[in-house]
């Protein structure tokens, strides 16, 4: 290689390796953030925690759970249970029929069980499950169940 | 995948005969070989615009426009957002740097006298991106919301103020309260990151439409129909290049060991409306204003002078008609610029220590 | 203890303009008092460091000084106190020095001033009426000496001085690490209680609370050192990066220049000099 041409590459491999390194600095920066961990109880929208209590006055709750989570919690048939409220179809959140027994998504009709799975319409998958109980502040605790 | 890239542009080619256009602007435009390197600080200065679009763009993603949060948002930026603090630095040493390198590429028009016939667009047009960009620096200034922004900012708009009969009104204008507040703190944004910014691009356009129009010019004493011809694509590209990563160093060196350059102590702690810090000074490219305010005994005689000198460096092609270029024949003007210069530098360098 | 320092700061920026506007009855008359040892607090007040600061005889001894008559302005009424008793001066400086009293009653020089009125009270070191600024020069030998050993003295002098530089220095890397733009509140805020602390314990006096009071300050001092540490390498690795980067694109210009002249050059060669190659648009 004449030592133009090697000069010649060493500028496109320079100028290209700047620009990267560039980019590489503007993808950090974008990075997306989680939501802050740790956080393991049900929050209300303005981020207050929502009391157990509450759940005795209303059929079912839905607040911000793990990593901010929308996350649905019923009474059904004498215990807590605690589902992602979010729709495993388009990503609606969905409500519990405390009649029937049955999480209904509003967007496109799709039905959950009592135990989050899908039994009518176009959701793909259950609806993700958490173990919830009642901490000794009174307040909604949750916790992963591992799959 | 040489294959599928040489297909494309066969595709636009066909339809459009793009090359052509492209070998006008890069590989058979031709420019003088003997262009000094006076010439490529315009290639650095669109550097700079393009750095200051994109990380300004960038911290638009985290920065919040409101009195009682900006600052916080700014922090957040800086400690928090990856590599936050290096766009933060870039953009505000770029600002600095971008001043800097617009004083370089208009001295060095003054004195090879290229604003001369054909060019006196480029020097319109250049005097007016100047102003636009100190208009940008000091808008950009006010939005971190720190002490420095706030009272920099109280005594700019203030020195308004002085202008007989409006100048009050002015003031109040400019602020959009009667002090500097939230509703400046919008106006300001507004302008900083979207009126400025584009009539900038706009000019720019202009600017350089009417370089390729007029041709550029050789280097002050020689003959460009007689000087041998490069073209500007690989040639001229390449010496841009070459200044273009000497500016990057100078940028990085400001960025990674002198922050406090472009960030002092005020900087760093949130406005306070009720609270002047005690050595308030502006920027250094304002700073011979600065001292010529506090010289001049009446405030609008100082800014009537300085008015009176940007009026003069506007209409100065069509005050200085000879079309000689170099500047030791032409020894009257280059005594004045120099006295200028120097004057402007010892102005500056007094009302640093002032 | 923040708040109370506000306080004073306050007190003494308002007060300072009207001390020095209103005329002062009692340095008047007192200057041109006959009897020496009326006139001598006052020459001895204006070399003190209350005098700078603003603070006047009738902040510590009550009086009105705004009275031209003597027995008005030393009334009763007005809370004067012409001299303190031993016992009462703690009180008489704790009007304002209030943290430092509260640690000097616990002192062994407050027992001894309690048990038979005889202790060293404030002005046994600090002087009546020529206070300066305290600093641990305070603690020498010609002055404790008066009553007892020096040797507990000195290893207490010894003990806070190394906590004083070590508090400075800190402070100094705190400051440091600002100025380059870092978030350091909760380091501030940690150095703050760690000096705080630490002058806190400087009138009670007793080597033994004092070396285990201190020993529980550095280790939160130890607890800040490895955060600012940390902090520190952060800066020290961003500036190794520039300087890689500066290396970086200076090596870059020159390869381009390098590139540049040699692309001129050969054009040159093949294509000849002059201006005969010129394409027909361009022309001045």
């Amino acid at each position: 290689m004449t030592r133009r041409g090697f000069l010649q590459k060493l500028i496109g491999v320079i100028t290209g390796l700047s620009g990267l390194g560039f980019l590489g600095t503007v993808i950090g920066y974008l990075a997306p953030r989680r939501e802050k961990g740790g956080r393991k109880i049900l929050l209300s929208g303005d981020g207050s925690p929502i009391p157990a209590e509450k759940l005795k006055e209303v059929p079912y709750l839905v607040g911000l759970g793990i990593d901010g989570e929308p996350t649905i919690v019923v009474r059904y048939e004498g215990e807590m249970r605690a589902f992602s409220a979010v729709c495993t179809h388009l990503g609606c959140l969905v409500k519990w029929l405390p009649n029937k027994g049955e999480f209904f998504c509003p967007c496109h009709a799709g039905r959950f069980d009592a135990n989050g799975v899908n039994i009518a319409g176009p959701p793909p998958s259950p609806l993700r499950r958490y173990r919830v109980y009642v901490t000794k502040d009174g307040l909604l605790g949750l916790e992963e169940i591992p799959t | 995948m040489k294959r599928w890239t040489q297909s494309f542009w066969d595709w636009i080619e066909e339809r459009t005969g793009i090359s052509r256009v492209v070998r006008g602007l890069l590989t058979e435009y031709y420019v003088p070989a003997n262009l000094n390197v006076w010439y490529t600080m315009g290639s650095i200065l669109l550097v700079c615009f393009v750095i200051q679009i994109i990380t300004g763009i960038l911290l638009l993603v985290y920065y919040v426009p409101q009195t009682s949060k900006a600052f916080e948002s700014v922090k957040f930026i800086t400690s928090t957002v990856p590599f936050g603090w290096f766009i933060r630095r870039m953009h505000a040493m770029t600002a600095n740097l971008f001043v800097f390198v617009l004083f370089l590429h208009m001295l060095s028009t003054l004195f090879m006298g290229s604003y001369k016939k054909p060019r006196e667009v480029q020097w319109i047009t250049g005097l007016l991106l100047f102003a636009l960009v100190l208009v940008e620096a000091l808008s950009g200034y006010l939005l971190p919301w720190s002490q420095l922004s706030y009272w920099a900012t109280t005594v700019a708009t203030n020195s308004v103020g002085s202008i007989p009969l409006i100048g009050e009104k002015l003031v109040v204008w400019l602020r959009g309260t009667p002090k500097v507040s939230q509703y400046t703190l919008g106006r300001f944004f507004a302008m900083h990151v979207s009126f400025i910014p584009f009539t900038i691009l706009v000019v720019i356009g202009i600017h350089l439409l009417f370089m390729r129009l007029t041709g550029i010019s050789a280097p002050p004493g020689t003959d460009k129909s007689k000087v041998p011809k490069v073209p500007f694509y690989p040639h001229m590209v390449m010496k841009d290049l070459a200044s273009i990563f000497v500016f990057l160093a100078v940028l990085m060196l400001l960025i990674f060991h002198y922050p406090q350059f472009a960030f002092p102590h005020d900087a760093l702690i949130p406005a306070n409306p009720l609270e002047t810090p005690l050595h308030i000074k502006p920027e250094w490219y304002f700073l011979a204003n600065y001292q010529t305010l506090k010289l001049v005994p009446n405030e609008f005689l100082g800014i009537l002078v300085q008015l009176l000198a940007g009026l003069f460096l506007f209409f100065l092609p069509f005050i200085d008609r000879s079309p000689e270029r170099r500047p030791l024949k032409r020894p009257l003007f280059t005594t004045l610029a120099t006295l200028g210069v120097l004057a402007y530098i010892a102005l500056a360098i007094w009302g640093h220590f002032s | 203890m923040m708040k109370r320092i506000l306080w004073l700061a306050l007190v003494w920026v308002i007060a300072l303009p009207l001390w020095s506007e209103v005329k002062n009855t009692c340095v008047e008359c007192h200057q041109q008092a006959e009897e020496e040892e009326l006139r001598v607090p006052v020459e001895q007040w204006k070399t003190s460091i209350h005098y700078k600061g603003g603070i006047s005889c009738s902040d510590c001894h009550g009086g009105d000084p705004k009275q031209e008559d003597e027995d008005l302005a030393m009334s009763e009424e007005t809370g004067f106190v012409g001299v303190p008793e031993d016992t009462e001066i703690p009180d008489f400086c704790g009007k304002c020095h209030s943290a430092v009293r509260d640690n000097y009653m616990q002192s062994a020089h407050a027992e001894a001033l309690l048990a038979d009125e005889d202790g060293p009270t404030c002005v046994t070191c600090h002087t009546a009426h020529e206070q300066q600024r305290a600093s641990l020069d305070l603690i020498n030998e010609d002055l404790c000496g008066t009553c007892h050993d020096y040797d507990q003295a000195l290893r207490l002098k010894e003990a806070m001085r190394a906590m004083e530089g070590d508090l400075i220095s800190m402070e100094a890397r705190v400051e440091a690490l600002f100025s380059e733009g870092l978030d350091v509140e909760s380091e501030q805020r940690a150095l703050f209680a760690v000096r705080n602390r630490t002058h806190r314990l400087t009138h009670v006096l007793d080597i033994d609370r004092i070396l285990l009071e201190l020993g529980s300050v550095r280790a939160d001092l130890m607890k800040l050192d490895s955060r600012v540490t940390e902090q520190e390498n952060i800066v020290r690795n961003r500036k190794r990066v520039g300087t890689i980067l500066i290396v970086f694109f200076l090596l870059a210009a020159v390869l381009a220049r390098m590139y540049y002249h040699s692309l001129k050059e050969e054009y040159l060669k093949t294509h000849g000099g002059g201006g005969s190659e010129e394409p027909p648009t361009q022309s001045s």
